[in-house]
């Protein structure tokens, strides 16, 4: 979208308060004249005149730009989106032609439909958009590097480079996850993401310890790595303070990294519940039986938080043996709903007889109520 | 000639399928928000390729109205943004022929959009 402008918007603004300032200061001014008698009535109501003509002057001004503004914007919007409609139109005939695109520079339109259409694709053409992104040169790294670049500016920047893909620029990214201003780190760290491939990897997580980023949203930031997470989310297991390893071990889980699940069995005896509960989530979303850790997981399922009980029993269930099932029989009488519901689904998943049996023989009657209402669900 | 529907509201997606779809001798007509490609399924088409997350509703409800309702078994290939396990299954259970995510490449849905069009 077309958005410049605003300085000249504020410019104005800042014209038109100087205006009315120095017509109600002219007006205090020769009011008060008047009141000691050093001017006369018509030299007053001339003042009032001219005070009335300014103030009605700058608001029309004021007016005047804001309907030029909006007249000139939506024309103006018209205008990019038709030129960035024509060069997506023109790299996308390029692309399927096998062509070569024209020479830079490019206008900004170029980028954007180029951008989008990295955005999109993958495989050779996504390589031979990165290649002619390349070769165009393009000005965002220099940005990062400047100065006296302003703060949106920047930000496009960074997002335009995340797009971009170019691993070359990580080294122009990196330092802006150290940046005072935690927008700009954030969208670092996500660009950084987007960047970073071989060697990068663990600069970009040597970088995030650095960056010190709320737990979400460093989750984030691994989660956009996807298949080249692995290096990065080791990193932070053996390095990371409790933030980092709880962002690891959730991105563990998601990304299905089996290949560190070693790395993850330790945090089953963490005192940390938080980390304790990620590191059991991990486990569960990859499906990996807890052999040797049997006592762990009892001594979790007696915890007196509710949701490490339920993780507990959850994983539990992926041991799929007579330790398991009497568990999570004892498991059916806690009384929280979902520790319940986690062994009752457990129980079905193991042992559909024995899930019956506890639907009609298991000494709670609340017990009884969530394996018979798991059964009929599974039926 | 054959017609492929294509009904997704990404420009950049759009173009890139329609310049694809035209090298190859199909004719695409695009539709780009829900209520739009309700009406275009009224047609018969030769294929559809279909985005879920859409203005005005979901792809996976205009599958389950093809499918359900109009009791249409035209090949329906969902291209989407959406990577959950869920949505596939979604769309697998709805009768959906191909799952492809975003970013993806046009050479592979272009070769089994060729097949399914092949074996109607």
């Amino acid at each position: 979208m077309w958005r410049r402008g605003e300085r000249l918007y504020a410019l104005l603004v800042f014209l038109v308060v100087l205006l009315e300032g120095l017509a109600l200061g002219s007006l205090v001014v020769v009011f008060s004249g008047r009141l000691f008698g050093l001017f006369g009535y018509p030299q007053v109501y001339g003042a009032l005149w001219q005070a009335l003509v300014l103030t009605g002057t700058a608001l029309g001004l004021l007016a005047a730009y804001i309907l030029l503004y909006h007249v000139y914007s939506a024309s103006r919007e018209l205008l990019d989106r038709k030129a960035y409609e024509d060069w997506l139109a023109r790299f996308t005939e390029i692309l399927f032609a096998g062509g070569s695109p024209p020479p830079p520079p490019w206008p900004r339109e170029a980028f954007e439909a180029l951008l989008d259409l990295r955005e999109m694709l993958k495989g050779e053409f996504a390589e031979r958009i990165t290649e002619w992104l390349r070769q165009a040169n393009p000005p965002w790294p220099r940005i990062l590097k400047a100065r006296l670049a302003s703060r949106p500016l920047r930000l496009e920047a960074l997002e335009a480079l995340a797009q971009a893909r170019l691993p070359e620029t990580l080294e122009a990214v990196l330092p802006y996850l150290a940046h005072p201003d935690p927008v700009l780190r954030l969208a670092a760290a996500r660009a950084g993401a987007r960047v970073a491939q071989g060697q990068g990897l663990l600069d970009l997580a040597k970088a995030l310890l650095e960056a010190a980023l709320p737990r979400g949203a460093l989750l984030e930031v691994l989660l956009l790595l996807e298949d080249r997470a692995e290096p990065v989310v080791e990193y932070l297991l053996s390095q990371g303070g409790g933030e980092e390893v709880w962002a690891a071990l959730e991105a563990v889980g998601r990304l299905k990294l089996a290949s560190l699940v070693e790395r993850v069995l330790p945090f089953l005896d963490q005192a940390d519940p938080e980390l304790k509960a990620a590191a059991m989530r991990a486990l569960y979303r990859l499906r990996y039986p807890p052999h040797g850790y049997e006592g762990l997981l009892l001594a979790a399922l007696k915890d007196e938080r509710e949701f490490l009980r339920a993780h507990a029993a959850r994983l539990m269930a992926l041991l799929g043996n007579d330790l398991a099932q009497r568990a999570l029989w004892k498991a059916l009488s806690d009384p929280s709903f979902y520790v319940r519901r986690a062994a009752a689904e457990g129980l079905l998943r193991m042992n559909k007889g024995f899930l019956a049996q506890a639907a009609e023989r298991h000494p709670d009657p609340f017990g009884r109520a969530m394996a018979q209402q798991v059964l009929r669900e599974a039926a | 000639m054959a017609r492929v529907l294509v009904v997704e509201d990404d420009p950049t997606v759009a173009k890139v399928l329609e310049v694809a779809l035209g090298r190859e001798g199909y004719l695409s007509f695009l539709v780009r928000d829900y209520p739009s490609a309700k009406v275009a399924l009224q047609e018969d088409w030769d294929a559809i390729i279909l985005d879920i997350n859409l203005p005005g509703g979901s792809g996976l409800d205009l599958l389950r109205y093809l499918r359900k309702e109009l009791r249409k078994s035209t090949p329906v290939l969902i291209l989407s943004g959406l990577k959950q396990e869920r949505s596939l299954a979604e769309a697998q259970a709805l009768g959906a022929q191909e799952y492809f995510t975003k970013p993806f490449s046009p050479g592979g849905l272009i070769k089994r959009l060729k097949e399914y069009v092949a074996a109607r």
